[in-house]
């Protein structure tokens, strides 16, 4: 077991290593300063209290950018380290391919960590720079960024195990976008009973996105009760474990060529 | 060691296209301290099996036995194997040294020894230089190197190479034969794969040659060598006067007083004398030894 465990220390290190030392950062670096530049134009040139809406504009992009990391990381997890053969290098090894997933996974998610806290940092400053004061709820809201893109980043590599890369990332984005629309469809199908049963069936297999969604609250100062907050961190690991759990199952006996 | 039986894999290029088989029925053994050379054309099916051989595809039929030796299960197995795949690449953004210290870590090999197999073998293959550089800015003889160093990391017991010796020039190729023959000889069992006849015949001792998916030939290559000698005699001799030549000989070439003929061996004797006492003069004398390609060529043609 300690073995085990080692192996997936040894590659999600240097999966991070490999990332952190290829374009990728450059350009996490630069969007941050961008993401810093508009959220103080928008506060500028638009109507309302300005810390506002650099916070709307910075959560916002903050949460959609790391979501597109972790597509485009996600979909090449797989998908390059065969095409570049790489995966042989490793898995003729003595390591199992649990932890070979394992490993890229952790990796990946410490390379969008980083990315998360420094960009909610410069959102933080920005916020500040303009006046605003600190609540608990919007380091959550960051938090949940995460999980949401952790959630994506399990889904693009359980897809790039079954289909190629460009369906995969076609795939998620719907996942994404059905994710976040969940609630809303409740609500709208409300009315007859068995289309309401019907929906909320399907929506078991698709991330309740909307769930780690708490701008609003956010913005207006709401309070949200620790019970809702836990909660949802907990759906969000649990489906996390359920994704990374199918993506081993298929990938054990997957063909590599 | 290593014992494929009946190993067959079937491929569908896509969905409505036929099936065909990349191997076929392929059975043979690997016996501890071979070297033995994997021949066949390029398409021939060598990088499959030894995908199947390392687990990365399973085959349609047959199963590949691990000997007891090795280990029971496929940690322990893997732990005293090397391998070294086909046209190697690797983290681009990693340093050579990174890159090899990960490979020996994964191999679990213990820090302070990762650290003198990496400098003993960097120095052996002249890629000392280029440690600190990251893995992007290699050749593709530089990658080769590289990629042998991570298969000897961990002292593997067995080394198998998919074309270890492609893309390197010929003094490269010239090391890294002097050394598989070194490993081998401190006892290393070594499977690599080449299309290139005259590379196997110089440093194998045994050939397993695959055509179309099928095995062609197994075993030793002397004896080959042996078996397709011709029972001619080749003779080099130049003759002032050779107006007459004997019935016993077959003049093969002639320019001016200079002649190659071919005789029996039980005859040369009787040549050199005459040649001699005529004044003449024995330039060489050689058994007529086609290569191991030539000999492939023409077992592929009776097939
Ligand atoms: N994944 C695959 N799908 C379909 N055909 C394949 C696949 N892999 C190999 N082949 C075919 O199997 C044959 C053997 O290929 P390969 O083992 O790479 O040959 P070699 O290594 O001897 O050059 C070739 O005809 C190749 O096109
Ligand atoms: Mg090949």
């Amino acid at each position: 077991m300690s073995q085990y465990l080692r192996s997936i220390f040894y590659i999600s290190k240097y999966t991070f290593l490999e990332i952190l030392k290829s374009k990728i950062m450059m350009n996490v670096v630069l969007f941050g300063a961008f993401l810093i530049f508009l959220c103080l134009v928008a506060s500028e040139f638009t109507y309302g209290v300005p810390q506002k809406v650099a916070l709307d504009i910075g959560l916002g992009i903050l949460s959609i950018a790391s979501v597109g990391i972790s597509i485009f990381m996600g979909v090449n997890l797989l998908a390059k380290e065969i095409e570049t053969r790489t995966i042989y290098m490793i898995l003729s090894r003595p390591i199992r391919r649990s932890a070979f997933l394992f490993g890229k996974l952790i990796g990946m998610a410490q390379i969008l960590l980083l990315n998360i806290c420094l960009w909610g940092i410069l959102v933080l400053f920005t916020y500040y720079f303009l006046g605003g004061s600190f609540q608990s709820l919007i380091i959550w809201s960051i938090f949940f960024s995460f999980l949401e893109a952790l959630i994506i980043l399990c889904i693009v590599t359980l897809f790039s195990l079954i289909t190629n890369p460009t369906m995969s990332v076609i795939y998620s984005i719907c996942m994404f976008i059905v994710g976040h629309a969940t609630s809303e469809t409740l609500l709208l199908v409300k009315k007859s009973y068995l289309l309401s049963k019907t929906v909320k069936f399907i929506f078991i297999f698709f991330p309740n996105l909307s769930k780690l969604n708490i701008k609003q609250h956010v913005l207006y100062k709401q309070s949200m009760s620790m019970s809702y907050l836990l909660g949802s961190s907990g759906y969000a690991l649990i489906y996390i474990l359920i994704v990374i759990l199918i993506c081993i199952l298929i990938f054990r006996t997957k063909r590599l060529d | 060691m290593i014992t494929f039986k009946n190993i067959s894999r079937k491929f569908k290029n896509d969905f409505w296209s036929k099936s065909f088989y990349a191997l076929t029925d392929v059975s043979f053994t690997l016996s501890e301290g071979d070297l033995v050379g994997f021949l066949g054309a390029n398409g021939a099916g060598k990088t499959t099996l030894i995908k199947i051989l390392m687990e990365f595809i399973n085959p349609t039929d047959g199963k590949i036995i691990f000997d007891k030796k090795l280990g029971s299960n496929k940690q322990e197995i893997f732990s005293k194997l090397g391998h070294l795949p086909e046209r190697p690449y690797f983290y681009p953004y990693l340093t050579g040294l990174e890159f090899l210290t990960y490979m020996g870590q994964l191999a679990n090999v213990p820090s302070g020894e990762i650290k003198k197999q990496i400098s003993y073998w960097s120095s052996k293959v002249n890629i000392s230089h280029a440690l600190d550089r990251k893995v992007r800015s290699y050749s593709k003889g530089m990658l080769q190197r590289l990629g042998l160093i991570s298969t000897l990391i961990h002292k593997p017991q067995l080394l198998i190479l998919d074309e270890p010796l492609s893309g390197l020039d010929p003094i490269g190729r010239k090391e890294l034969k002097d050394i598989f023959l070194e490993l081998n000889s401190q006892g290393v069992t070594i499977f690599l794969s080449s299309h290139i006849v005259a590379d196997i015949e110089q440093i194998c001792n045994k050939a397993v040659v695959l055509q179309k998916g099928r095995i062609l030939y197994e075993g030793d290559i002397q004896s080959l060598l042996k078996k397709h000698i011709k029972s001619k005699l080749l003779l080099e001799l130049q003759m002032p006067s050779f107006n007459d030549p004997p019935a016993y000989i077959n003049i093969i070439h002639r320019q001016n007083d200079t002649y190659i003929v071919e005789v029996d061996p039980k005859d040369k004797n009787q040549l050199i004398n005459e040649t001699l006492s005529n004044n003449g003069e024995i330039l060489s004398l050689n058994y007529q030894s086609p290569s191991l390609e030539q000999i492939i060529y023409e077992i592929g043609i009776k097939l």
